[in-house]
């Protein structure tokens, strides 16, 4: 994993934690052939077919790509994870330049606690289990 | 018919016999023959001249009774006729309270019944709290053949942990916990706090079995800061409490013996507290008188003849109502041999000190509420209060003694002594109450040297603690070069490689959760977090970990922390 350890513990590794504690199946560092290069998205959480991937962002410089993984991995969601609230802002603003709607469509632009939140209420998807 | 009235020459004896008229040889031999009846009319016309010229001279004397001819050793003052108010040296075992505004005169005075005082005792505590007012004795001292030794509050050498002789260890805990308690202004679950850590320190030193090897406040210190069970409260007011006075008073209390204060007690020290805070004086007060006394007590002392006196210049704080400091001990102290002398400013007091202090003396002072208290507490009538508040002016006194005609309050002027000059023969002259005093007025002065005083103290036995000698509540030694620059790992204290353990067995948790699986207080975690990221072993990230409100702060573990810890299990 390439990423510092915000990226790969603080966020990363504590949501893999707790979507494996809430019954997901999580691999960290999926790899993802587009075209002639292979990518990789930082964490995909899956659980009777549905499937997450999580990308852990401290800037939004590489959002684009994250759309592109997401798409090619077939996750029904897209999660990008940042520290600070801040950082998240940027990213939306981002994706309005883009024209890409947010938190709709299975997009999501989630800090650590908004995105640990999210799990821990078990997902509008899985509210019974 | 025999009438019920009593005659004038019976009243004129009654009056005689209660002002002290009747003491000489012809007095007595006056109301002897008015006794039985048979006294004729020369004897009956001097008693009436005798009461008749004292009740003139009263009149001129104002409302204070005049009273008389007294013995003792050592001279209040004098009287309107410059006749010399005297009482006994032991009286001032019934401690001495001075109340008199700036420049009133109370430290002459005190200085002025010291200086007689001091052929009388043994030993001699004087506390400049603020000033530097007893150094001039030292002089005066030698003039008189004695070692007044005086001694800054920085060249002490103390361990407030000590357990005096005679006193059990377990005790001691109980009371040297309660003191701090007072000194430190801690609550009170603190006290239980720092009697079960001592008792267990006690224990671990083997104090319990008879060792001489005693903890000092620094281990009293770090053994509350890593009782993680203990109350977070009790046990950060403790280590907040401790901090400034261990780093302020590091010199003088990093000895695992101290100076014993039954050494002390026979010597005439000077011990000047004016370079310290108001919370070190106490607690060094504390340690000087507080196991002299406890150890008399244990050794069964009681009613002993005073064989240390305790002055305390500008004792305010310790004696003021709102404290604690020394009034729950002065009821106790008078029969271990102790005597007290106080000097104050105004009647701000504990009940205490006023019900255990019987001779008293006020000076000038600028309130009516200070005449006001000490008068109640002296018991005079309304026309000595009164001419008390309009007459009064620096160096004149109402003075109260413990025992003897001095019961009455009288009006007292103290001599005055040019302390700020060696003694010497044309200083004294003129002083009749001197005659007898100073025999070697006149020696040389270039002998009086306060130094020599104290080489004798610093060679008194003690045990230096040195691994105390250089500590700091960061458990760096404070001349070690700051880690960041140093190439080699430093040592961490317990409390710092605990907080880096939790930081890196639990990552991603918010700041505030390491103060808990460290087993330490938050404030302690705060000042660890922020030194330990000074010194390049954590980083730290502001996270958003919960979706509304600010971001908490998240630690990475540095590889010098993962360097550090691993070398410490390794």
């Amino acid at each position: 994993m390439r990423g510092g350890y915000l990226h790969n513990v603080i966020l990363i590794a504590v949501l893999s934690d707790l979507f494996e504690l809430e019954g997901w199946h999580t691999d960290q560092e999926v790899p993802v052939r587009m075209g002639s290069t292979i990518r990789f998205v930082d964490l995909v959480a899956e659980r009777e077919g549905y499937c997450i991937a999580i990308e852990a962002e401290c800037s939004a410089k590489r959002i684009e790509g994250d759309l592109d993984k997401a798409q090619a991995i077939g996750s029904q969601e897209l999660w990008i994870v940042t520290p600070t609230a801040r950082i998240a802002e940027s990213v939306r603003r981002k994706l309005d330049r883009l024209y890409v709607p947010v938190n709709r469509d299975g997009l999501f632009v989630l800090t650590q606690g908004a995105a640990t939140e999210r799990v821990m209420n078990k997902l509008p998807h899985f509210a019974g289990s | 018919m025999r009438s019920d009235k009593p005659s004038q020459t019976t009243l004129d004896l009654l009056y005689g016999v209660q002002n002290d008229l009747l003491e000489d040889p012809v007095g007595r031999a006056m109301r002897r023959v008015i006794q039985m009846e048979v006294a004729e009319n020369t004897e009956i016309g001097w008693l009436r001249e005798r009461v008749t010229k004292h009740k003139n001279a009263q009149m001129y004397a104002g409302p204070f009774r005049q009273i008389g001819k007294t013995q003792g050793e050592i001279v209040h003052g004098v009287d309107d006729k410059d006749r010399p108010i005297r009482q006994a040296a032991q009286g001032m075992g019934a401690h001495t309270l001075t109340l008199g505004g700036s420049g009133s005169g109370k430290t002459t005075r005190s200085r002025w019944t010291i200086l007689q005082a001091a052929k009388h005792v043994k030993g001699l505590f004087l506390f400049d709290f603020r000033k530097r007012e007893y150094r001039c004795l030292v002089p005066w001292f030698a003039a008189m053949g004695l070692v007044l030794k005086v001694v800054p509050a920085r060249s002490l050498r103390l361990n407030p942990l000590e357990v005096p002789r005679h006193v059990p260890p377990y005790s001691w805990a109980t009371r040297v916990a309660d003191v701090l308690v007072q000194v430190f202004r801690l609550p009170a679950r603190a006290a239980k706090l720092i009697n079960v850590t001592l008792i267990e320190l006690f224990e671990r030193f083997g104090v319990t079995q008879g060792g001489l090897r005693f903890p000092t406040l620094f281990d009293l210190r770090e053994a509350v800061s890593v009782k993680a069970s203990a109350n977070a409260q009790a046990r950060m007011a403790v280590i907040d409490a401790l901090d400034p006075v261990l780093m302020s008073l590091r010199s003088v209390l990093c000895y695992r013996r101290g100076w014993s204060t039954t050494d002390l007690a026979k010597h005439q020290i000077v011990f000047e507290l004016d370079g310290v805070g108001e919370v070190e004086k106490d607690l060094i007060l504390s340690s000087l008188i507080l196991p002299e006394f406890t150890s008399r007590v244990a050794a069964g002392v009681s009613n002993k003849r005073m064989s240390l006196l305790v002055c305390c210049d500008e004792a305010a704080r310790l004696v003021s109502a709102s404290g604690t400091g020394i009034g729950d001990l002065i009821g106790l102290i008078r029969g271990t041999g102790i005597g007290l002398e106080l000097s104050i400013q105004s009647a701000d007091i504990a009940p205490a000190i006023l019900s255990n202090t019987a001779n008293k003396f006020i000076g000038r002072c600028g309130s009516a509420s200070d005449y006001s208290t000490i008068a109640e507490a002296m018991g005079l009538t309304a026309e000595q209060r009164r001419y008390m508040a309009q007459h009064l002016v620096p160096g004149q006194f109402v003075g109260q003694l413990a025992e003897g005609p001095g019961r009455s309050p009288f009006w007292l002027r103290v001599p005055y002594l040019d302390f700020s000059k060696p003694p010497s023969p044309k200083t004294v002259q003129g002083h009749s109450t001197l005659a007898g005093l100073l025999p070697a007025v006149g020696a040389s002065m270039d002998t009086a040297d306060s130094s020599a005083g104290l080489a004798e103290l610093l060679a008194l036995p003690t045990e230096v603690a040195s691994e105390f000698t250089d500590w700091s509540p960061n458990g760096h030694p404070t001349s070690q070069a700051s880690p960041v620059s140093s190439s080699a790992v430093p040592l961490l204290s317990d409390t710092e490689s605990r907080f880096l353990r939790a930081v890196i067995n639990h990552p991603g948790k918010p700041s505030s959760a390491y103060a808990k699986l460290a087993g330490v207080g938050t404030h302690q975690a705060i000042a660890l977090r922020k030194q330990l990221v000074q010194q390049g072993y954590l980083r730290e990230h502001r996270v958003n970990n919960s979706s509304r409100g600010r971001g908490s702060i998240v630690l990475e573990p540095l590889p010098r922390a993962l360097a550090a810890i691993e070398g410490k299990e390794n």
